[in-house]
């Protein structure tokens, strides 16, 4: 079993805020939207604040992410080399989907240069680029009313970023699912989690070569 | 080898649950036998079993004619009323004969319990647990119209009659620390008579319980009168002590002072005052009860002669005239009488418009059970029974009472700034003392004793009582807080109405006591008595005056802003008397308790201090238990934030650390009743010379020129309650 | 002080003196008729008869500026007052039809429209403008713009004035408003002593009788009752309807993408910033809207997403869980 120093401390360190942030936003968001006057597990009032305060530090952790990813080397892992790229996915999910049974090794083992695996890529992509810049985004809006036009085809304008502020968190919320679990598709279950709070990503090709010498 | 291991395993299981059981048993005898004795040890009370002389055991034939001549007396009486009418003495005398025989009569008339007696083969009164027989439960009606099933023993247990005191969450009292007494975030201490400000916590109620005195009235070497005094004779707690274990954090009342209780000071129709004076036994001083058949069998309603037995004494006073109780002052061991009066607005049909029109003390004060309510105003740290019920004017009389004057608009505007009160209680009893001093007994030869020197007295507005605004609050010392509607600063009674007697009238009648008081007592520099008795606070240093200043600035203005304040009479009450000044604060020190007999039979002020604190439980408040339990909370509340210093004023049979002063400032006592159906008059208080200060009241002064000259008042005539502007009216409504 | 007497457009505007403190003659009243509780019960109902004028409210008002004799010319300044002062019947339209500044023309189709009310139809001998309206502390809380030139904004201009809208535009505090003009219905509905005056049995009970409505109270608090209670042809707001009449337009304010919601949500965001300061208002915004963004299409398909994503992601930790446990023997 060989060590890898893949994710420096400040990753480490935003990545939990993040998620902490994250899951934060998530169930006071959820509160709020279902929020039941009658019998409420959270007061509507208690998750406001909370909303806004894990929405401001969401935020600011964004742009933290923004600017570690320019000037560290961790952007590197952002650029998705578009050559061949179909290729690698479709080898990627086949072994989600067929290999990962069979205990065959991991198609794309993370390097220094590329941590993440090609379906890794496009949803770390998409989900830190697109998904939370739009949502954190929408959540700004939201909170600056006057920013944004008060008219939008001759509707109002709150209610469209409301409902894609919504709509987005759903992504959000699936996407935290699926990572958590894909998180567990480690050498061991737990390796994973282990790996981002120690820094030190354990190499799967030594899981490959236990299963042989069996 | 497991057969045997289940075995242990079962012994072991027995032996600990047979340990518990022992543990629980020791525990429970423990609490039930031994806490009292180390309780009694402690604080110094005594219980004993109860016997009373006038409990005596009736023959069926004493009986007999005891019921036909009580029964007799009453329908007598009530036809007496009943034919008041009649003018000839002998078609009178007739008509009672002719009531006296008729059934629905004497059904109405008739004491019920006679009857109850006959039947149950009750021949003796042995208190309660005579009572208790048929009474075990009883039924209490609430104000929401719900009602409960309560064991009745409980039930008057629970109530301040018997226990001076309540933890309860509601006072409208608050600390000079700004804080609500016995608030919700606050430990409740216990608050009451039992432990009122006016001495050490408890002080007057457990060395003053019940004390014989040795009167001389026929001088030093005549005939020795033995006289009774102390406050268990009007509370219904018949034993050595006021009800000490209730106030502790826990303990019950032991079975022999429950026997005690007087249950026919309050629901006997003949209860004889007379009865009430103090005996001594074996074990100590207690007062004697009416528990003689006669009483008992002339059981019925609670009627305001039952509450006046008591309450007179604090509300017209001994010395009033009507107060019946007063009159009965016992068949030997006489009760002394006090001749000033804290309050002197009595409730008799002679002096208050509601007595006179034969309402009930209960119709205003609707009790629950033996709870009785005293409203949720209150400036005097008095135990509540019912905190949050309100007994209010406006409860009868809405907020337009006023019909019939042709001033009857104006007459009810004034209501959202007057109390009732204000303009309806014209003047207290002349005999409402002001100024009281401890300090300089005065011999007084009627009785034959020494007793305090009334330095003033006085019932007239502006003297005897004073009027200020008050929003239902007041503080740990009885000063009534409220404020100006403007809600400005100019309004500052705690330094000036409360601490200030400048009437040239009543600075010449100190100076004459003054100097009457240094024939007697030759190192009274009379300015300087004249000063303190009506600026007390002129005792102050200037930095605690500025400290003063301060706190109530921080503290109390907050509270005085709080709520709608009224305009109140207040009675005005100060006193000098030695106070323990390790335990001073700016609003005044603990102030220390006399023992009755020393001073009055040998006029020595401070050896009567020595001995009254050399009670067992005064002790114990200087001690650790008790600073913490309570004394620290209510130094806190007196404006003392180091706390309760423990140091026993006493050292070598001497006071220590202990001076004589006036209270800083002035107690506030509201008065309620005594009221006029005819009030105040517009010019009475809207001149220059009126009896109500506005600029002191906080007003500005263009508002003050206009409350004093009121252009209406040049051509207005006097009121005409007049049938004419109503039958105008009505005229001017079916046009 | 502009003061807009059921101000319409500009060309009606009219200025009235500045009145910052009350003329002597005002204040010369009100040394009495401030105090709170001047009145008296009337001998032939029995019913208080309030003759508290609220200072601040008077000051405060459209008549802020009369004197007071100007309408009360009957002998006043005797006092006690004689009654044959008070005999003096007043009516609203008398001012207002001789001056032309007076909006005459409104007051004559309110009356027209009061007089189509349920109030004057049941009991024409009962209601004046006065049973609703106390000339004292009288305010006309809204500047009606013209309905015609503004469609659709009816609605919002029941409560706002147009400056509502111009950033930073909002200065009145609109559940203050809804109290005032719902104090004017309740003073006698809520109050079952001047219910039982007017008409023999029971006052109804208003809660029970306004139950179809979800959270009654906070409806309450936040929109009038002349907003259901009103004919819908009603310009000047006074016919109002019988119970039986009115309407019950949940879809009016509940539209979800109307504008008035963008508007609303704006206007507390800033209302709340300036409570709050900028920092704290970001943290602590009343602006949520109770489940704004609520969709149950939608929330059933997240629902329902999410539950296949969570069926797919056990199947799929289940197959390798087996497959692994299968490798392993």
């Amino acid at each position: 079993m060989k060590g890898l120093y893949l994710y420096s401390l400040w990753v480490r360190i935003w990545h939990w805020l993040n998620a902490l942030s994250c899951v934060i936003l998530l169930l006071s968001g959820m509160s709020l939207h279902f929020s039941n006057r009658h019998d409420p597990i959270v007061s509507f009032d208690t998750s406001m604040i909370v909303h806004n305060i894990a929405g401001i530090a969401m935020a600011l952790l964004y742009v933290v992410f923004l600017i570690g990813n320019i000037i560290s080397s961790n952007g590197v892992h952002y650029k998705v080399k578009i050559k061949g790229y179909i290729n690698r996915l479709i080898k990627q999910v086949i072994y989600y989907g067929v290999g990962i049974f069979k205990g065959e090794p991991h198609p794309f083992p993370a390097t220094q240069t590329c941590k993440f695996n090609p379906m890794q890529q496009v949803a770390y992509v998409g989900v830190m680029y697109g998904l939370v810049s739009a949502l954190v985004l929408s959540g700004v809006m939201l909170l600056f009313p006057e920013s944004i036009p008060d008219n939008l085809f001759g509707a109002g304008t709150i209610l469209p970023i409301a409902l894609a502020h919504t709509l987005l968190s759903y992504f959000l919320a699936l996407f935290l699912i699926g990572h958590l679990y894909l998180a567990t598709t480690g050498h061991t279950p737990l390796s994973n989690y282990k790996t981002m709070i120690t820094g030190v990503h354990l190499e799967h090709q030594t899981d490959e070569l236990e299963g042989t010498a069996k | 080898m497991k057969t045997l291991k289940r075995q242990a395993g079962r012994i072991r299981i027995f032996k600990s649950l047979f340990m518990l059981a022992g543990l629980f048993l020791v525990g429970t005898l423990g609490y039930k036998y031994l806490y009292p004795v180390i309780f009694e040890a402690y604080t110094g009370v005594i219980n004993a079993p109860l016997t009373y002389a006038s409990s005596q055991k009736l023959s069926s034939s004493e009986f007999e004619a005891l019921a036909r001549e009580l029964t007799h007396e009453a329908r007598y009486q009530e036809a007496l009323v009943a034919t008041a009418v009649e003018e000839n003495e002998f078609a009178r005398k007739l008509k009672i004969q002719m009531l006296m025989n008729t059934p629905s009569f004497r059904a109405k008339t008739d004491y019920r319990h006679i009857d109850y007696f006959r039947h149950a083969g009750i021949k003796q009164y042995e208190g309660p647990k005579t009572c208790l027989q048929c009474h075990e439960e009883m039924v209490v009606h609430d104000y929401e119209g719900n009602h409960r099933v309560v064991n009745t023993m409980d039930d008057v247990l629970d109530t301040v009659h018997f226990k001076f005191q309540s933890t309860g969450r509601t006072f409208s009292t608050y600390g000079y620390d700004g804080r609500r007494v016995n608030a919700d975030s606050a430990m409740p201490i216990p608050v009451g008579k039992i432990n009122r400000a006016c001495g050490v916590p408890g002080s007057f109620s457990w060395t003053g319980w019940a004390k014989l005195i040795e009167a001389k009235p026929h001088g030093e070497d005549g005939e020795i009168e033995t006289r009774s005094e102390g406050c268990g004779q009007c509370h219904i707690g018949g034993n050595y002590h006021p009800a000490t274990e209730e106030m502790m954090p826990f303990g019950g009342i032991p079975e022999n002072t429950k026997q005690g209780i007087d249950c026919l000071i309050c629901h006997s129709d003949t209860y004889d005052m007379n009865q009430r004076y103090v005996i001594e036994d074996d074990h100590g001083q207690r007062w004697n009860q009416d528990r003689s058949m006669q009483s008992a069998m002339t059981v019925s309603r609670t009627r305001n002669k039952n509450c006046l037995n008591c309450h007179q004494h604090n509300m017209g006073g001994d010395a009033y005239e009507h107060n019946v109780a007063a009159a009965n002052i016992g068949y030997k061991n006489k009760r002394l009488l006090h001749h000033g009066a804290k309050r002197a607005n009595p409730f008799a049909p002679s002096d208050d418009v509601h007595a006179a029109a034969g309402l009930l003390c209960t119709d205003c004060h609707v009790p629950e059970g033996h709870k009785i309510p005293r409203g949720i105003k209150g400036t005097d740290l008095v135990a509540n029974d019912l905190p949050h019920r309100e007994v209010a004017c406006e409860n009868c009389h809405t907020q337009a009472p006023h019909t019939k004057s042709s001033d009857r608009v104006i007459l009810n505007g004034h209501i959202s700034r007057l109390a009732c009160e204000t303009c309806h209680i014209l003047k207290l009893e002349e005999h409402s003392v002001v100024l009281r001093d401890w300090v300089h007994p005065t011999w007084n030869e009627e009785e034959g004793i020494y007793t305090p020197t009334d330095i003033y007295r006085n019932g007239e507005a502006g003297k005897g009582f004073i009027y200020l605004w008050f929003n239902g609050n007041g503080t740990f010392l009885a000063n009534a807080l409220g404020n100006n509607p403007l809600k400005t600063d100019a309004y500052n009674p705690l330094m000036e109405q409360m601490v200030t007697l400048d009437h040239p009238e009543i600075i010449a009648a100190v100076r004459k006591a003054a100097i009457e008081l240094q024939k007697t007592y030759p190192e009274i520099d009379v300015d300087q008595y004249v000063k303190e008795a009506t600026r007390p606070l002129t005792q102050l240093p200037s930095d605690i005056l500025a400290k003063r200043r301060k706190t109530i600035d921080q503290n109390l203005r907050s509270v005085m802003n709080k709520g709608n304040s009224k305009i109140y009479p207040f009675k005005l009450f100060n006193a000098i008397m030695y106070e323990d000044m390790g335990n001073q604060g700016p609003f005044g020190a603990m102030i220390l308790p006399f023992d009755y007999p020393t001073y009055y039979e040998t006029g020595d002020p401070k050896l009567s201090v020595i001995e009254a604190i050399a009670d067992p439980i005064i002790k114990r408040m200087y001690e650790m238990p008790f600073k913490e339990y309570m004394m620290d909370e209510f130094m806190a509340y007196f404006g003392v934030v180091e706390g309760w210093d423990t140091t026993y004023p006493v050292e070598n049979g001497e006071l220590a650390n202990v001076e004589a002063h006036w209270m800083r400032q002035m107690g506030t006592l509201m008065v309620n009743h005594g009221i006029q159906k005819d009030g105040r008059k517009c010019e009475e208080c809207h001149t220059e010379q009126g009896i109500i200060n506005f600029a002191m009241l906080g007003y500005p002064d263009e508002r003050v020129a206009d409350l004093q000259n009121l252009p209406e008042l040049e051509n207005h005539t006097m009121p005409v309650a007049d049938k004419e502007v109503i039958s105008e009216e009505k005229v001017t409504k079916k046009e | 002080m502009v003061i807009m007497l059921f101000g319409l457009s500009e060309t009606h505007a009219f200025e009235m003196p500045t009145v910052d403190t009350a003329t002597d003659e005002q204040k010369h009243c009100l040394r009495c008729h401030s105090m709170q509780t001047l009145g008296y019960r009337d001998p032939v109902t029995g019913g208080m008869i309030n003759l508290h004028i609220p200072e601040e409210d008077f000051k405060d008002s459209n008549h802020q500026a009369l004197s007071c004799k100007d309408c009360h010319t009957a002998g006043f300044q005797e006092f006690p007052h004689p009654s044959s002062a008070k005999q003096q019947v007043l009516y609203c339209v008398d001012c207002h039809e001789d001056n032309p500044s007076f909006l005459p023309e409104h007051f004559s189709e309110i009356e027209n429209e009061f007089k189509q009310s349920v109030h004057f139809l049941r009991m024409p001998e009962r209601f004046s403008c006065f049973s609703c309206h106390n000339a004292h502390f009288f305010k006309a809380s809204r500047k009606q713009s013209d309905p015609s030139r503004l469609p659709n904004r009816e609605m919002c201009l029941n409560c706002h004035v147009e400056t509502d809208f111009e950033a930073g535009g909002m200065q009145r505090d609109i559940s203050e408003m809804v109290a005032y003009d719902n104090h004017i219905c309740l003073d006698c509905h809520a109050e079952p002593t001047r219910i039982a005056d007017l008409k023999s049995g029971d006052a109804p009970d208003l809660l029970a009788s306004h139950k179809w409505l979800p959270n009654t109270q906070m409806h309450w608090n936040k929109v009038r009752c002349i907003d259901c209670h009103l004919s819908t042809d009603d310009t000047y707001m006074h016919q109002i309807l019988t119970a039986e009449q009115a309407v019950k337009r949940c879809e009016e304010c509940h539209s979800a993408n109307s504008i008035m919601i963008t508007k609303l949500y704006k206007y507390k965001m800033q209302e709340s910033r300036q409570k709050y300061g900028f920092l704290n208002s970001v943290a602590l915004n009343e602006a949520y809207i109770i489940g704004m963004s609520r969709n149950v299409i939608l929330d059933q398909l997240s629902f329902l997403i999410m539950g296949a994503m969570v069926l797919g992601i056990s199947a799929h930790g289940a197959g390798r869980w087996i497959s692994n446990r299968r490798r392993k023997k």
